[in-house]
């Protein structure tokens, strides 16, 4: 059965008073991954970032409309966006490690939540590199700073820190722009794999990657969404011209 | 031809110039650290560093001047750095970019900077040991003359005023270099802002706070003007406390080459003192430079 | 270095479709041949009827090959199998509605049973029946010694149809009053012909998904 996840309407999103999302309706089942897609500047990393609300770290954003996550309104007054952001975690473009031990950086998360017993956080460390596919390869040197992973290797490091706080939810903004193909199928297969326990929405400038890896397509255009589908629809029969041309390559 | 022939007269003549003054400024820079070592090398001694001055301090050693110039800078930095970095934390952290209290505050800060140190040494007397002072004295002290003079406090707090713009613009520019995705990454984790700056930003950037605070300490090691009025001593014959005043380096200098009673005599004396002055904030401004180099060096990255 | 692919369960499945296409289509003939042979018109009423279950395999077929073309982006031996699979689809679905034409031709010959033992269609049958099984062996294993033993029988089946359709011809100068029987004759030894010719390109297709190289019109 699809239980809807989370859930838009009508919302509307401007940048110091410049409309950057129109109107957006749309509904993301759970334990599924939903691909964005569009040009760059359509709002499809604005639309992803609007779902943990990192866009309150930039002035003049203006929210209009109803964003709901199981069911509540996440631009409500009494929602703690702290809470909010570790239900629905985020991984990002570029890995951004800390400067710390492989082992702080996942424990980074849980210990600010309060967790500090050792043998604890062993175990959340461990299964949450288990869990992004990365433990074989770092288990001997857990202690050794997180910079000296390779840039594939980062990025999934990046994802078992987000998976170490225990989400239900986890946006991607191209999480594998900037890995080379071998590190980007192993991103793409531990998505797959990820999504029997979590909510994936990913955002990706790579259209085969949508069509590999996710169940739902989303188009986006000009700050709109254009077409919303099963990802086979999508990429045999899409509804709409737009989407045609632009997954044939054809726009512009 | 002519005319060509005159553009290159013309061009030979500027380059000819701005070599010279280039070669001038060297030389000075030369010089002066030749004199000053040839006659300073001399009195370079274990001895000399850590004993008192003697006879009317034509003999003996600099100790409690380095002491004191050490006392100084500490109390300096210990009210300088936390005050400058919370300034700077604010400034990058919390106010918006344009919002007019970062504008004012930036404003205060430049200013701060442009003020000449004898200025912030009128008000430090003005400020802390006739007002602050005064007050302390009158109300805790029943009026007895305790607070309301020149002594080492009035004075490090003074200097600490004047360094402050070196310290908030190093740290401010020390937590620009970490990267805006490390916020962002800590704050989808579920961390609060507070939690970001304390466990991700400052780690971060703790080498460019120590490179303003040695930048600050450098500065602070050398002036004279601000502690001249507020705790500098001309002789003492025992080691400051908090509430006393003080010799210290630069000031030493001065008497030595202008109070003195036999300035003629004090000479090695004062070169070797102008040598170990200029030692120190020679290597604590080095220090800086190495620091800030790296840093650098990891923003590039 | 053997990575785990995410389509990997997608041509999994696609892999066992088609073998189940092929012995669905291989029951298919094997009883319509049956039929034939024993007269049965219960047999032949199954086989006509099994064809609905034959024509969904092959729509749904048509389908994953589409989703892993639009999704997956398939490259080398992938590409070639995925090709090879829409193509041998397509010719196991004409071999089972040629068994359906052939089951419908049963009823006409009741009554001349002692002609068609006369001709060798029952031979036919036979080779027909062989074929088919290295067909089936063919595209569960693809063992290309299979692929040569087709072309080869294909070859002798397209010989021997020819000789019983010029033997009928001659009888219908003589005899008018087989022509309507000799017809049905003709056309069922004609539809063996071209199951057999459907089995050559599907050894043709496997050739391709294991040596790459397209060896149809070559000789």
């Amino acid at each position: 059965m699809i239980v809807e996840k989370i859930h838009t309407e009508n919302m509307f999103l401007y940048y110091s008073g410049k409309m950057a999302l129109n109107n957006i309706s749309i509904q993301i089942p759970e334990k599924k991954v939903t691909a964005f897609i569009g040009p760059s500047g359509c709002g499809k990393s604005t639309f992803l970032r609007s779902l943990n609300r990192m866009n309150d770290l930039i002035d003049g954003v203006k929210i209009e409309g109803k964003v709901m996550i199981d069911s509540v309104n996440i631009y409500d007054k009494n929602i703690d966006v702290v809470n909010l952001r570790k239900k629905v975690g985020m991984v990002f473009q570029k890995s951004n490690p800390f400067a710390k031990s492989i082992y702080e950086n996942i424990a980074y998360g849980p210990k600010i939540n309060g967790i500090n017993n050792k043998h604890q956080l062993d175990e959340i460390v461990e299964t949450a590199l288990k869990n992004a596919a990365i433990w074989d390869e770092v288990k001997d040197r857990l202690g050794d700073s997180a910079l000296g992973l390779s840039g594939g290797q980062q990025q999934r490091l990046c994802i078992a820190r987000t998976l170490a706080v225990n989400p239900e939810i986890v946006l991607m903004d191209e999480p594998a722009s900037a890995l080379d193909p071998l590190s980007t199928a192993k991103i793409e297969e531990l998505i797959v794999q990820l999504k029997e326990h979590y909510t994936i929405v990913i955002v990706t400038h790579n259209m085969q990657q949508a069509a590999r890896i996710s169940d739902n397509t989303a188009f986006f255009y000009l700050g709109e969404l254009i077409e919303y589908d099963k990802t086979r629809k999508i990429f045999t029969n899409p509804e709409k011209k737009q989407t045609e041309d632009y997954i044939t390559g054809r726009f512009g | 031809m002519i005319n060509s022939f005159r553009k290159n007269i013309k061009g030979i003549v500027i380059e000819g110039i701005t070599l010279v003054s280039a070669i001038i400024i060297i030389a000075i820079v030369i010089i002066m650290l030749v004199v000053i070592f040839i006659g300073g090398k001399s009195q370079l001694s274990w001895e000399f560093l850590t004993s008192f001055p003697t006879e009317g301090m034509t003999k003996g050693g600099i100790f409690p001047a380095i002491y004191g110039t050490a006392l100084l800078v500490i109390i300096m930095s210990i009210a300088a750095v936390p005050f400058g970095t919370i300034t700077a934390i604010y400034l990058t952290e919390y106010a918006k970019e344009n919002s007019i209290i970062a504008k004012t505050i930036r404003f205060a800060v430049r200013t701060l900077a442009v003020i000449p140190s004898i200025i912030y040494g009128l008000f430090g007397l003005g400020f802390f040991i006739k007002f602050v002072g005064a007050n302390v004295d009158s109300a805790f002290y029943g009026g007895t003359l305790r607070w309301g003079q020149p002594n080492l406090l009035w004075a490090s707090l003074t200097m600490a005023l004047l360094t402050l713009p070196v310290v908030i613009v190093s740290v401010e520019e020390a937590l620009k270099t970490v990267p805006q995705e490390l916020r962002a990454a800590s704050l989808a984790l579920g961390a609060t802002k507070w939690q970001t700056i304390w466990k991700i930003v400052l780690p971060g950037s703790l080498s460019g706070i120590m490179t303003g605070t040695i930048l600050a300490v450098s500065r602070g090691a050398g002036e004279v003007a601000p502690i001249l009025f507020t705790g500098a001593a001309y002789y003492l014959a025992t080691l400051p406390g908090i509430s006393d005043q003080f010799m210290v380096l630069g000031y030493h200098i001065y008497v030595l080459t202008t109070q003195s009673a036999n300035v003629d005599q004090t000479l090695p004396i004062q070169f070797g003192t102008t040598c170990v002055l200029l030692l120190l904030t020679f290597t604590l401004n080095m220090s800086a430079v190495v620091l800030r180099y790296r840093i650098r060096k990891k923003k590039n990255h | 270095m053997e990575n785990y692919r995410i389509f990997d369960s997608e041509l999994d499945k696609l892999a066992h479709k088609v073998k189940l296409m092929c012995s669905q289509v291989n029951h298919q003939v094997n009883d319509v041949i049956l039929a034939l042979n024993t007269n049965d018109l219960v047999l032949a009423k199954k086989v006509i009827a099994n064809d609905e279950y034959i024509n969904n395999l092959d729509v749904k077929i048509d389908k994953l090959c589409q989703k892993i073309f639009a999704l997956q982006q398939p490259v080398a031996s992938d590409l070639r199998y995925i090709i090879s699979a829409l193509k041998i689809n397509n010719d196991l679905e004409r071999i089972g509605d040629h068994a359906v034409s052939i089951a419908k031709r049963i009823e006409p010959l009741q009554e001349y049973e002692q002609l068609i033992q006369e001709l060798g269609l029952e031979l036919i049958g036979e080779k027909t029946k062989n074929i088919f099984s290295d067909v089936v062996e063919l595209v569960n294993g693809h063992n290309l010694e299979f692929a040569e033993q087709i072309t080869i029988k294909a070859q002798e089946i397209k010989e021997e149809c020819r000789e019983i359709a010029s033997t009928m011809l001659t009888e219908m100068m003589h005899q008018s009053e087989i022509v309507v029987v000799a017809a049905n004759i003709l056309i069922i030894i004609n539809l063996f012909e071209r199951i057999s010719g459907y089995s050559t390109n599907i050894a043709e297709s496997i050739s391709f998904v294991v040596n790459g190289e397209i060896i149809k019109h070559k000789k």
